[in-house]
């Protein structure tokens, strides 16, 4: 299937360092993708350009068969993208049912009591996210994707500390949107977690991005498995 | 709170802290727009304004609006009243 989100051979330098020099992110309609990548190799970056976030030095990006230089994640956001941030989404200063139902009314979207019924915070509605723990928040932040019902998600480390209870009812989560045709792509570095969950693996490694399949086929890559999963994993799979 | 402190500002320099002139007023709403820009990215609420679809001159009108209406309140408040 055709990807709705492509961005093709981005570059992005950052006070000098180039942290991208070719890489490319795809999301495909109901699948999961992991991308996967040591720390400040330019995951995140890779991610926000997709999303819009900020501007790549070069390449392009395309949604929904639109292509695009450079482009908002505002414009993104209208036609159907939703981007899951590596820190805390939703807002301080309104409740969690507040912050759904602005999202219900801004897209016409699904059910908050519902979404948030779906993701096991029905009882934390009325609450701000202050009150709730990291675990609850990542719950409420895909409350608010269940609300909003996108095309296409970009999570950037949604399982950053989150409690093994809440990262099962995160990935429940991711693969419920892709089995209902979301377009689905994830960062993060909890292998075991990841690659359970994936329908593909993109690899970002010296600037570019390989694209490495299925997990199973993914963890038999010699240089995936020798330069990013190391030698734990590399005794565990084999 | 902004506004309290240009009232502070302006009584203790003798002025007219109620009805303030075009420039002024200009200045105050702009200010009340800087601020609520920096709150807002204090609150990190960027990506979910963004993923609402909230474009930035939207979320400055909504700055503005409140800011200017309370002007002319004051304003034409003062003028009743003297």
């Amino acid at each position: 299937m055709n990807p709705i989100l492509a961005a093709e051979c981005v570059a992005k330098t950052f006070a000098g360092r180039r942290i991208l020099s070719s890489a490319s992110l795809r999301a495909v309609p109901g699948e999961l993708r992991v991308l996967m990548g040591r720390n400040g190799i330019g995951k995140s970056t890779l991610l926000k350009i997709g999303a819009g976030c900020i501007a790549p030095d070069s390449g392009h990006i395309r949604f929904g068969g639109r292509a695009y230089l450079s482009v908002s994640l505002r414009k993104l956001a209208a036609e159907g993208l939703f981007y899951l941030p590596d820190h805390d989404l939703l807002s301080t200063a309104f409740t969690v049912r507040h912050q759904l139902e602005m999202i219900r009314r801004q897209f016409n979207g699904g059910d908050p009591a519902e979404a948030a019924g779906l993701m096991g915070i029905a009882g934390h509605l009325d609450k701000r996210p202050f009150e709730l723990s990291g675990g609850e928040r990542r719950r409420a932040e895909l409350a608010a994707v269940f609300v909003r019902r996108p095309l296409c998600l970009l999570a950037d480390e949604p399982y950053r500390g989150v409690a093994p209870k809440d990262a099962e009812a995160l990935t429940k989560a991711f693969s419920s949107l892709a089995a209902d045709g979301v377009a689905v792509v994830i960062t993060g570095h909890e292998v075991p977690t990841l690659l359970d969950a994936a329908d593909h693996v993109t690899w970002c490694t010296s600037g570019t991005t390989y694209e490495l399949g299925p997990p199973q086929i993914a963890a038999r890559n010699e240089s995936f498995r020798r330069e990013y999963l190391g030698s734990w994993f590399y005794s565990r799979a084999i | 709170m902004a506004r309290a402190a240009i009232t502070g500002a302006l009584v203790l320099a003798g002025g007219d802290a109620l009805r303030l002139s075009t420039t002024a007023l200009v200045g105050v709403v702009l200010l009340i727009v800087a601020l609520g820009w920096i709150e807002t990215r204090r609150r990190r609420e960027g990506a979910f304004l963004a993923n609402l679809g909230v474009s930035p001159y939207v979320l400055s009108v909504f700055f503005a609006v409140p800011a200017l209406f309370g002007e002319f309140v004051l304003h034409f408040g003062a003028a009743l009243l003297t």
